[in-house]
């Protein structure tokens, strides 16, 4: 089968590699017919994830049909049509029972090496990195999928796949971000980054009641995006002090909750040094915690932060005084996606949403190393790319 | 008190003191670790230290060298981590460097680690105390390849938790090569190897499997092949579609 493989910084390879197979029992097979490339995929084309290895097969937005089912999956068929979360979680465990599916115990083969890093290992992730448990991610023809008993979302045939795709990432993060802030009739939400996740958690903090939600970028066509789309109010913070305008538009109280969907910056903060380090504990970093530090320091006082992250390692200069003093609730964490795939569809087929505004590139799988390179290169005009195995 | 790494045949046949304590009795406290706390108050300071060497012989003196304890907590009932252990054929399930474990006429048990360099490393084992739902404890006997001993408890966590599993591993590495190849299999970190097959453990009980990527497809398998434009099959559609701003 094709597969977008890993080779190294600003190195993907389309390859032709083994099509998957049934290894346990709860596995099942998908053919995907759709595929996304995510912000989070860029840390690794930059080459600052570690444990990643040449050959690695990239992709953790993906959907499509079932094709084989290991022994012990009862609850699907071949032919079902699924959109896939992209974390991997049992549904077992203490975790998976509490709606806290990112942090599903059972799910990672290298939960050693995650252990090592963050003090107990999260659940296993496809397509992003050994230390996520290495799984082979889904921008391919076919991708095998661990406990089917449990992820895989059935979708109904009137909806086209542009429109369920991001329930497999994206969506479920955004939402999640805005269901973090408590939002309470009349809030006013603050949003750090128009990408995709920000678009979502646009769109989430106004269908969870805020009154006002204001945007906050550097690049015009995400902003734009956010504007049109959802009727947000704009910030551009290259040309304007967050802090003294957010202040203003809000009669100097601050927005209700801030919701930081930047996270890791690329430049700044390499997270193998962070890898590296973590053992000695005496890493100093300087990521570039800018949204994080604004969002702190003008969020209301007894207001709330949340952050879909993505973070990696340390933060230096934290403002936790700013946050101590005036009362701060932080939320944050790995999507719980599970909790959130069931909803977010009724969402969709009642017509609330339709996903598919993201999508600026649809793209053929054999240009994925295309597609990379020009979702990294143009903030402006890409937003989100899509990818089919066969473009028809 | 003499400190040296006891072997099995001290065990088997403890050297008995001339004091009032009975070799029998010295046995009883042997096989009962509990009762031998007891029995230790009576007789001189050398009746003292065999018998308390006797007791601790039971695990950690049986083999000393290398000593491991480790701790994990399952969402299963005692009961049900208790008899699936019990069952010590079910030990290479997730125990990665035991090929097999069979049981024998005399309720002892055969173990066989995994073989390295055609070299196998294999060693009887008896139970030699347990506790329904609660503990076992087992113990290599005769001419063991590695001379070891282990236990595992199981206790009830607070309510909605499940069951805290711990484990102490006791053995010692033998000399030559077969020392030379458990190293190899065990690796440099015998604890933290414990650690993951306790994990494997977990997940066996909680998930009914075993999380992996064994066997996987990636670009580095042998027939692996990159694409370009020569390889791709002629005719096929490439579109692009950019987004307009409205």
């Amino acid at each position: 089968m094709k597969a977008a493989c890993w080779n190294g910084k600003h190195d993907v390879q389309v390859m032709s590699v083994p099509d998957p197979s049934i290894i346990n029992p709860r596995d099942a097979i998908v053919k995907i017919t759709t595929t996304a490339i995510c912000g989070s995929d860029l840390h690794l084309y930059d080459g600052y994830i570690p444990t990643m290895q040449k050959g690695d097969i990239l992709g953790h937005e993906f959907m499509g049909e079932v094709v084989e089912l290991g022994s012990a999956v009862k609850n699907l068929k071949k032919g079902d049509r699924v959109v896939v979360p992209f974390t991997i979680a049992c549904g077992n465990c203490f975790f998976c029972k509490r709606d806290l599916w990112s942090a599903c115990d059972n799910s990672n083969p290298n939960a050693a090496t995650a252990e090592a890093l963050y003090g107990f290992s999260g659940s296993g992730l496809f397509g992003y990195s050994h230390m996520m448990g290495g799984y082979a991610g889904g921008q391919a023809e076919y991708v095998r999928v661990p406990f089917a008993d449990v992820g895989p979302l059935p979708i109904p045939d009137d909806l086209a796949d542009e429109q369920v795709l991001f329930l497999s990432d994206i969506f479920p993060t955004g939402y999640m971000a805005a269901e973090n802030c408590n939002i309470q009739p009349g809030d006013t939400v603050a949003i750090w980054g128009c990408g995709p996740v920000g678009q979502f958690a646009i769109k989430s903090a106004f269908l969870l009641g805020a009154a006002r939600v204001i945007a906050i970028d550097d690049v015009p066509g995400r902003l734009r995006m956010a504007a049109e789309e959802s009727n947000a109010e704009t910030l551009n913070f290259s040309d304007q002090d967050i802090y003294e305008k957010l202040t203003e538009m809000t009669g100097g109280i601050g927005p209700d909750a801030c919701i930081d969907a930047v996270g890791l910056e690329a430049h700044g903060t390499t997270l193998d040094a962070i890898y590296d380090r973590a053992k000695t504990a005496l890493y100093m970093a300087t990521d570039r915690a800018h949204a994080l530090r604004q969002a702190i320091r003008v969020c209301r006082k007894g207001g709330t932060v949340s952050v879909p992250g993505v973070y990696g390692g340390f933060l230096d200069k934290f403002p936790f005084g700013a946050a101590f003093s005036k009362g701060l609730t932080f939320k944050m964490g790995q999507t719980n996606m599970h909790k959130y795939l069931r909803p977010l569809l009724k969402l969709i087929q009642d017509g609330k949403i339709d996903p598919s505004f993201v999508i600026t590139h649809r793209l053929d799988l054999k240009d994925a190393a295309k597609g990379y390179s020009t979702f990294s290169s143009d903030k402006d005009g890409c937003i989100k790319v899509i990818m089919k195995p066969e473009l028809n | 008190m003499n400190e040296r790494a006891l072997t099995q045949h001290d065990i088997d046949a403890p050297v008995t003191p001339d004091v009032s304590t009975s070799s029998g009795l010295i046995s009883k406290a042997a096989s009962h670790p509990f009762l031998a706390g007891g029995m230790i108050l009576v007789g001189a300071g050398l009746a003292y230290a065999t018998a308390k060497a006797i007791k601790n012989a039971t695990e950690e003196e049986v083999a000393r060298d290398v000593h491991v304890e480790t701790s994990i907590i399952i969402d299963k009932s005692p009961q049900e981590l208790f008899s699936f252990w019990r069952d010590f054929k079910n030990l290479p399930l997730f125990m990665k460097h035991l090929e097999s474990v069979v049981s024998m006429d005399d309720g002892r048990t055969h173990w066989a680690a995994k073989t390295i360099g055609g070299l196998k490393v294999e060693w009887d084992a008896e139970i030699y105390n347990e506790i329904e739902n609660e503990m076992i404890a087992w113990r290599s006997v005769d001419n063991a390849d590695v001379v070891n001993a282990g236990s595992v408890r199981f206790q009830a966590a607070p309510t909605g938790h499940g069951t805290y599993v711990r484990v102490t591993v006791n053995y010692n590495p033998p000399a030559g090569s077969v020392g030379a190849s458990l190293a190899k299999l065990l690796g440099s970190e015998p604890g933290q190897l414990i650690k993951e097959e306790l994990r494997r453990f977990k997940q066996l009980m909680e998930t009914g499997e075993i999380a992996t990527i064994d066997g996987q497809s990636s670009g580095r398998a042998e027939d692996a092949v990159r694409l370009t434009a020569e390889n791709i099959t002629p005719g096929d559609a490439i579109e692009e579609f950019q987004f307009e701003s409205k």
